[in-house]
């Protein structure tokens, strides 16, 4: 059979010219990505230039600061809330309060929370704007006058942070997770875009990853790279995403993604585009894409701008399982976004967003693990079979993961240079291994559970009509497709 | 006492606490000068203590309220900050500290500052 | 076959041009450890002298020393490091002439007009350090830079300067974004005899409202009597952002006057104008404005309520009776902010007062 396949010349062409094909994507991929990064390097040059510490501090001391006001959902968190909330409360920061709201947890976390902060009711003196689950009550605390403290009945996250948008009364919200770990200058840092005259809609920073980090009241005062190999290779991953997938876009008409670990956002806008919307699962992206959808409808000259600054720390998934539940549900949330705001695709009425990052997730993000599947099967099977030379074997995992790789190695030099967080050269080395073997089972991994996503995708669609809402108790706590942005490279 | 989380502010207070013969003990955390001022022995010479407000673990104005609650007048308490408005130095003093200095401020005239509040002090304890 | 030989190319091409860059940033690190740590030494060797200099124990001439024996960078970047936090204003005027025509100073300051902009931007940064009135030029063209952390530094070195400059950034206040004009009031803070001055014939009705309110800000920060006077005046003004503002500034004008202009306004059309005018009776504790201000609880909009709350609460004593009387009212909504606000501790009215 497979000598029959040989000398088939039809197939034979075909296998060639879609492997061809496959392969020039792949380049065209890379070098976008690698575009990102050559756009990338002279902001982080100015960072490095503009941002030690007298400057910083100085710069932005007392009324210079925009107000923010740090929305918190919290679900079941008992072990973790009280600590986790004084650790907010004690940013180093001149204007902000710190809104918690717990959405409807069955576990001690709200009888944790009044004991540990001294709360008492207070009357529902709130403007409210969005619609939302009904709220049950509102809390103050007699010893820390920046916290407020919401309950209401479950309704998921992009709903607390609707209601926690109402009762926020500061112009800037920040919207966080509440087992993310915040840096103490974070907020300053955010607030640096503000001081360079430009119009802000929403600030992102990096999150890094905290497995394996030593961490001590809510601060990681030692940042090390974990040895076991999933956490690693996505350390590299949140690498390469943030450090150049998120900035290069600066220079390209403004992120698509702000995490929802740790995102700073203009209230009015938000207010205006109604808020999260409680019917995906990614409600992060989604957010960030309506709101450029708005602001392009507007013309307002507001931007969506991201900072190298590492801001927050989060935990990422240990085991295969939880993993790829997470991917599967980025990569889902990346479909149903898409497909809801398919008319911002290739128009030019919204700039730079409809033109240059709405195709590029379409085309290098959403439909990346078909063609790197197909890729690879192909590949594979016809080398076999002998229908393929091994000079396309060769030249698809060059296209394909070698560079990826150096483009990973890129990220980390380019860590070193600019923040060095890392200290030890045992880190670093570590780093360099996993940017390695990451191509080998990995990648592969990766690509499984997002071709999953599209087959649950249709399944969702077609058995119940609309996507079904995941409370955030059921998986662990969600962090944004942040780095699926291009972990795929 | 001393509480700051700067090294370098620690090192030039620390320097000219001892130029000017003055007891200094240092503290690095939020957490740690409030267990020491709630652990001090009531009676004896109030301490006066310069405290930083951006400490890791408890911040300087949270500090202020606990002890407004729990030990009041019990310290002599100078916040330091680089905050200069005046709604935080008004808030600082409302909650019970004695002074509020906005970095960078005037060293020697600190210095002179202090000498005065020990010897006050000294003198209110022996009264 | 002919594509894929025209893959190979393009990935090779790539691949060495990516190599090539990697290998920069290799080398660029190491160039930069070296830098930091030559930084590092001489942050260390000045540290004590400064210290000692700052209980007056060594002359300022040790300093200037010490310095002169550094390389150009790490001098400039020890200095930087250490005299913004710790000197105040007055001991830098002491330091910055001894430093002015140091020979690594003067290579420095050439940078000025450099086409790299970091090379301004250090330029900038050195004036904001030991600059003097002959280099208002110099700052001037900085103020107006391209790049906007140049613009940003310059601000600093123009608040060293005061004099013709003062007027230069108050005309460009007004169309900066906000931080960046909060950051200008703070510098300008620093002059504040020559800013009155270049204030008081600006906060008149005949300028532009969007500029005007600008100035109106400024002299809120400031808050010096003379300046207030006049916004005082603007009082009346048709347009209802300068009103806002105007209402915003006068918190900070503790005179008997002022308290039947901000009741006027707390009558105002516009619901941001009442609010403002409430929070500026709280903040001045006007205790003959407890009972407009009682009404002012049950107004339509949530700002000015809440405002209106806060104030009584700020106000204390009789004002605070209104309070509980609101509380136990018949509209809803009043009765709600007033049981709210009453419920608060002292310093967390003064917090949400204020901020």
């Amino acid at each position: 059979m497979a000598d029959a396949l040989q000398h088939s010349a039809w197939f034979v062409r075909a296998v060639h010219a879609a492997d061809l094909g496959i392969l020039w994507y792949m380049l065209l991929v890379n070098s976008f990505f690698a575009l990102l990064l050559v756009l990338a390097a002279p902001q982080l040059f100015a960072h490095w230039r503009f941002g030690s510490e007298d400057v910083l501090a100085r710069s932005l001391t007392s009324s210079a600061v925009p107000r923010v006001s740090i929305l918190v959902p919290a679900h079941n968190e008992a072990v973790t809330i009280v600590e986790s909330l004084r650790a907010l409360l004690t940013l180093q920061y001149p204007y902000f309060e710190v809104i918690l709201v717990n959405d409807g947890s069955s576990d001690d976390t709200l009888a944790r929370l009044i004991a540990a902060y001294d709360l008492y009711q207070v009357p529902p003196a709130v403007m409210r704007r969005l619609r939302t689950e009904r709220v049950k009550a509102y809390y103050r605390s007699r010893t820390w006058t920046k916290l407020l403290v919401v309950d209401k009945h479950n309704g998921g996250k992009a709903d607390s942070l609707n209601v926690g948008l109402d009762a926020a009364r500061f112009p800037y919200v920040l919207a966080c997770d509440a087992d993310t770990l915040i840096e103490p200058d974070a907020l300053l840092r955010l607030a640096r875009p503000f001081l360079f005259d430009q119009k802000i809609a929403a600030v992102g920073g990096t999150i890094r990853v905290v497995n394996a980090c030593t961490v001590r009241e809510g601060r990681v005062v030692d940042a090390r790279v974990d040895h076991r190999w999933l956490s690693g290779i996505q350390t590299v991953e949140y690498l390469r995403a943030f450090l150049f997938g998120r900035l290069g876009w600066n220079l390209l008409g403004g992120n698509l993604i702000i995490s929802g670990a740790f995102g700073l956002f203009r209230r009015d806008f938000l207010t205006e585009i109604l808020g999260y919307a409680t019917s995906t699962v990614t409600e992060d992206f989604e957010l960030i894409v309506r709101l450029q959808r708005h602001l392009r409808e507007q013309a307002s000259p507001a931007k969506v701008v991201f900072i190298p600054d590492p801001v927050a720390w989060t935990e990422v998934p240990t085991s295969v399982a939880v993993l790829g539940r997470q991917r599967e549900r980025w990569h889902r949330g990346l479909i149903s976004t898409m497909v809801a705001h398919r008319h911002v695709l290739f128009n030019p009425k919204y700039g730079a967003t409809g033109l240059i990052a709405m195709p590029y997730f379409l085309f290098a993000e959403l439909l990346a693990p078909v063609v790197e599947a197909a890729g690879l099967v192909i590949t594979v099977l016809c080398t076999i079979a002998g229908v393929l030379s091994t000079r396309f074997a060769v030249a698809f995992f060059v296209a394909a993961y070698l560079f990826g790789t150096l483009l990973s190695l890129a990220a980390i030099l380019m860590e070193e240079v600019s923040f060095h967080r890392y200290r030890r050269p045992s880190d670093t080395a570590r780093l360099l291994w996993f940017a390695f073997i990451e191509p080998f089972g990995f990648r592969q991994l990766t690509i499984w559970f997002r071709l999953k996503a599209f087959w649950r995708y249709v399944q969702g669609y077609h058995s119940w009509g609309r996507m079904k809402r995941e409370g955030f108790g059921a998986t662990p706590p969600p962090v944004s497709p942040a780095p699926a942005a291009p972990p795929s490279r | 006492m001393v509480a700051t989380a700067d090294p370098s502010l620690m090192r030039m207070l620390t320097f000219a606490l001892e130029q000017h013969r003055l007891p200094c003990t240092p503290y690095t955390s939020g957490t740690a000068v409030l267990e020491a001022l709630l652990a001090m022995p009531r009676g004896g010479v109030p301490p006066v203590v310069l405290l930083d407000v951006d400490l890791p673990g408890v911040d300087g104005h949270a500090i202020l309220e606990r002890l407004g609650v729990e030990r009041p007048d019990s310290a002599l308490i100078v916040v330091l900050s680089s905050h200069a408005d005046e709604s935080v130095q008004v808030r600082s003093l409302l909650a019970g500290a004695l002074d509020h200095l906005a970095k960078p401020f005037n060293v020697r005239v600190l210095m002179a500052k202090l000498r005065r509040w020990t010897a006050i002090a000294r003198r209110s304890e022996a009264a | 076959m002919l594509s894929l030989d025209a893959l190979a190319i393009a990935l090779a091409i790539e691949g060495t041009l990516i190599a090539i860059a990697l290998g920069g940033l290799v080398g660029l690190r190491m160039w930069l450890i070296v830098r930091a740590r030559q930084v590092e030494a001489g942050v260390a060797a000045l540290e004590p002298l400064l210290h000692r200099w700052l209980i007056d124990d060594v002359p300022v001439d040790a300093i200037v020393r010490a310095l002169r024996g550094l390389p150009a960078h790490v001098a400039f970047r020890s200095v930087a490091r250490l005299t913004t936090p710790y000197l105040t204003f007055e001991r830098q005027q002491r330091l910055a002439p001894r430093l002015r025509h140091e020979p690594w100073v003067q290579r420095l300051l050439a940078g000025h007009d450099s086409l790299f902009w970091w090379r301004r931007f250090d330029a900038a940064r050195l004036l904001s350090i030991v600059g003097d009135p002959a280099d208002a030029p110099m700052v001037a063209a900085l103020l107006a830079d391209t790049r906007p952390a140049v613009r940003l530094v310059a601000i600093d070195a123009a608040a060293r300067l005061g004099g013709a400059l003062v007027d230069l950034e108050l005309s460009t206040l007004p169309f900066r974004q906000d931080a960046v004009q909060q950051y200008q009031f703070a510098a300008l803070a620093r002059h504040p005899g020559a800013v009155v001055a270049a204030l008081i014939p600006r906060l008149t009705p005949l300028e532009p409202p969007a500029q005007l309110v600008a100035w109106i800000d400024a002299a809120a920060f400031l808050a010096h009597p003379d300046v207030l006077w006049r916004v005082r005046d603007l009082a009346l003004h048709p347009d209802a952002v300068v009103r806002l503002h105007v209402a915003r500034a006068l918190r900070r004008h503790a005179e008997p006057e002022t308290v039947p202009v901000l009741l006027r306004l707390l009558g105002d059309d516009d619901w941001r104008v009442r609010a403002q005018a409430a929070r500026a009776l709280g903040a001045l504790r006007a205790v003959s404005a407890a009972a407009p201000l009682s009404a002012a609880v049950r107004d339509r909009a949530w700002w000015v309520r809440y405002r209106a709350a806060l104030a009584l609460a700020q106000i204390g004593g009789e004002a605070r009776a209104h309070l509980v009387t609101v509380a136990g009212g018949d509209d809803p909504l009043a009765r709600d902010m007033a049981a709210l606000v009453s419920g608060l501790s002292p310093a967390a009215v003064v917090e949400m007062s204020e901020v």
